[in-house]
């Protein structure tokens, strides 16, 4: 019964305090509720994707047009390379593409596409190369598929020309058959032919000198001789008549069968001829370059490897912003709680007076703190933050004056200690979820990736980022100390509106 | 002819919304005199005060300091006033020296005068031994003192004390009236509000009784108690308030209670049970 009694009275105390309430039971539930409702995505939104190419290939443009179909991504053609760097830094666009002069899938040198990238953006650099190289892969699966396809359509046309010229070496094998069978045919004709004509078998000479001695007194036996001698000789002559003649027809046979051969092998030339120029003529022969014709290449805009580098700025940033909401909250907090807080009121002393009483003391702490900061920060930058010094101590002023005023308009609109804490507390870590720190802003929606753009420690982050890791000019970051500016104004007019207030209740 | 008031308010009226605080107040408060005000919790005082010190602005009326309207010459009421709370308003963690440093500055004092005048002061309200000590550490008569001090750092001309004894046992009151009346000896105008009646009637030149938000006594003590054939400023304020109350048909139960407006659901809630 006493513990329900101790927590009824402690709900009534906490609802009549208002102000009090809404903080400590709305503030985290709405953190909660928009981080919730912000980065209930999965894919990287409004991406601003800059090009540049000395000149429009089809195959840039079409790649070009790919990347642009996504609604992810807007793309900006840019007129020089270094446009396309410095949009980088001044964080116009997330990522610049550079495309080479001729750029041609599968050519050496010629088609690689130069991913510049901020990689200090550590949590998004990846996942921005990703989302972009997957486009420009479906355009490169493409490819590979066409020129893969003019290979497979060369081993086709190669094929179907092998196999007719196979067809025709039979027909030439068979007629070498043939024409091995007529040679034979011939050899066994010439061998069968047994006329032997040497003068000598036949007396020829002695017969006609015999004839010519003795005609008048020739004998029968004679002429019978020579009747039988001349139709040997002639049944020989007619053998040998039909041989030549046989042998004549196959050597026709074999010419005729050669002269077809001659042309069969002339047309196997011209086709293994057809063959090669079509092997010619195919570009690209090398297998990577087949599988991959266009190639991608990272290349990072800030030469500092280190990832404390690209930590840093964000890291001071984060400092800036926690130590001076928290400091300017807490030094307000105590100074409306003292009792001496009445007596200031009643001094002669102009309200602005007190506001930038307690705004230097913030600055003054803060200083001494980012003085240390910046010390060790100049043994790993080396000297090279001298150049821009000036620039560098505008800038934290700026910022680190925003962030007070800030604090000081927390610390001024609640009545407790602790709960302005907690507001300061809750205030900074809703700065703090909508920046790039622990997600990038642009994996929320677009439109409230728009207004986390403004928020001023996304706006701290991206100053000190320009100036401490591409040692941007005062210009590069000129956009972002106005609007800083800006909130410094409204931030100092509310914090005399609400400085005002406790002075009215303190009246009452 | 005789000398202005020193002190005027005319017609002074004011209200937070709804809640009128003051009603068509005038008195006038003299010159190098003791003014007592005197008044049930919630009857304006402490806003009488406020106004005097331009702290907060009348809805009507004026205020005058020497025929000057204060409002117009708002730049001069912090050096013209001196304010010492009930709570103490100085830094505990600043030592007594460091608060008159501070204070001193915030009324452009150069430092050299506000040693001088810090030595001044801190001997009338003996406190100079204790110059290096943090007010926190103080007694409670001491730190009433020190805020006594503070608030004629500037050397104003009227000293403006809310309630300077509450709190204090009978020795500490005693003294603190002894330093009082040496602060009035030394032409300074004093004005102080207390609800201790006695205490104010052996201190006070005059007494205004303010009761819902009008003054409706202002004299010296012993002329009140004559008025009023009373032995006391206890009995006097009773009878005057009484008068007053029945006079204006006003529920003495009623008056001056703040109110809050509780959520209509609550209340629902608590009907229920």
């Amino acid at each position: 019964m006493k513990i329900f009694s101790m927590i009824l009275k402690n709900l009534k105390l906490l609802i009549r305090s208002k102000f009090s309430a809404s903080v400590v039971i709305l503030g985290p539930l709405i953190i909660v509720l928009l981080v919730g409702a912000a980065f209930n995505t999965s894919s990287v939104n409004n991406i601003r994707v800059g090009v540049y190419a000395p000149a429009y290939t089809e195959l840039t443009t079409s790649v070009v047009n790919a990347i642009e179909k996504n609604p992810q991504f807007k793309v900006l053609k840019l007129k020089t390379e270094q446009d396309c760097l410095n949009d980088i830094v001044s964080g116009a666009i997330h990522v610049c593409l550079q495309f080479p002069e001729n750029f041609t899938a599968a050519v050496q040198d010629a088609n690689i596409i130069t991913f510049n990238v901020d990689n200090s953006r550590i949590n998004i650099v990846y996942l921005l190369i990703d989302s972009i190289s997957s486009e420009i892969s479906v355009k490169t699966t493409e490819l590979s598929q066409g020129l893969t396809q003019v290979l497979i359509d060369t081993l086709d046309t190669s094929k179907a020309s092998a196999s007719k010229n196979k067809e025709a070496l039979t027909l030439m094998s068979s007629d070498n058959e043939a024409i091995k069978q007529k040679s034979s045919d011939i050899l066994a004709n010439a061998n069968s032919i047994t006329v032997s004509i040497n003068p000598s078998d036949y007396n020829l000479t002695d017969i006609i000198e015999e004839i010519d001695s003795k005609c008048s007194n020739c004998s029968t036996d004679v002429l019978k001789e020579i009747q039988t001698s001349l139709t040997t000789l002639t049944t020989q002559l007619t053998e040998l008549n039909n041989k030549t003649a046989l042998i004549k027809t196959d050597v026709q046979l074999i010419q005729t069968t050669s002269a077809a051969n001659t042309q069969k092998i002339t047309d196997l030339q011209t086709s293994f001829e057809s063959t090669i120029s079509s092997i010619d003529s195919i570009q690209i022969k090398e297998a990577g370059s087949i599988a991959t014709p266009i190639k991608t290449k990272i290349n990072p805009i800030s030469q500092d490897k280190k990832n404390w580098n690209f930590l840093f700025p964000t890291l001071v940033a984060l400092i800036i912003m926690f130590v001076s909401i928290l400091l300017a909250t807490t030094l307000v907090m105590r100074e409306k709680n003292t009792a001496a807080y009445f007596r200031n009121f009643i001094t002669p002393t102009g309200e602005f007076t007190f506001i930038i009483g307690t705004f230097l003391s913030c600055l003054i702490i803060l200083v001494f703190q980012l003085a240390i900061i910046f010390g060790q920060a100049l043994f790993f930058l080396k000297g090279e933050l001298l150049g821009i010094i000036f620039t560098v101590l505008i800038s934290l002023l700026i910022i680190a004056s925003t962030f007070i005023l800030l604090g000081m308009m927390l610390g001024y609109a609640f009545k407790s200690e602790e709960t302005s804490i907690l507001a300061a507390m809750s205030a900074s870590s809703f700065l703090l979820f909508f920046s790039n720190t622990i997600l990038p802003i642009e994996t929320i929606p677009p439109s409230l990736s728009w207004i986390a753009s403004f928020n001023p420690f996304v706006l701290s982050d991206s100053i000190l980022k320009k100036l401490l890791l591409f040692k941007g000019s005062f210009s590069s970051v000129a956009t972002e100390l106005y609007v800083l500016l800006s909130y410094l104004t409204v931030f100092l007019i509310l914090t005399f509106l609400t400085r005002q207030i406790t002075k009215r209740r303190l009246g009452q | 002819m005789a000398a202005p008031p020193f002190i005027q308010f005319q017609n002074v009226t004011k209200s937070y919304g709804k809640h009128l605080v003051l009603n068509d107040i005038t008195v006038d408060i003299p010159f190098k005199e003791i003014t007592g005000i005197i008044g049930s919790s919630g009857s304006g005082k402490t806003t009488l005060l406020n106004l005097l010190i331009g702290f907060i602005r009348t809805n009507s009326g004026k205020i005058l300091f020497q025929s000057r309207e204060l409002k117009k010459d708002i730049k001069n009421i912090s050096t013209i006033f001196g304010f010492a709370t009930q709570a103490g308003s100085f830094y505990g963690n600043l030592t007594i020296q460091e608060n008159f440093y501070y204070f001193g500055s915030l009324y452009d004092l150069h430092k050299k005068d506000i040693e001088g005048r810090m030595n001044e002061l801190l001997n009338l309200l003996e406190l100079d031994y204790a110059k290096n000590v943090l007010a926190k550490d103080l007694s409670t008569g001491m730190q009433r003192r020190l805020d006594i001090s503070l608030a004629l750092i500037h050397n104003p001309k009227v000293l403006i004390m809310d309630e300077p004894t509450e709190d204090l046992d009978p020795i500490l009151r005693k003294e603190l009236v002894k330093i009082i009346r040496k602060i009035r000896d030394d032409g300074t105008t004093i004005i102080i509000t207390s609800h201790l009646l006695n205490e104010i009637e052996n201190l006070c030149d005059n007494i205004a009784i303010l009761s819902d938000g009008r003054i409706i006594e202002f004299d010296s003590p012993t002329k009140l108690k004559d008025k009023y054939k009373k032995q006391s400023l206890d009995e006097v304020f009773e009878v005057v308030v009484q008068k007053f109350h029945k006079e204006e048909g006003i529920d003495p139960k009623k008056h001056d209670m703040p109110t809050y407006q509780i959520p209509f659901w609550w209340e629902k809630e608590e009907k229920r049970k």
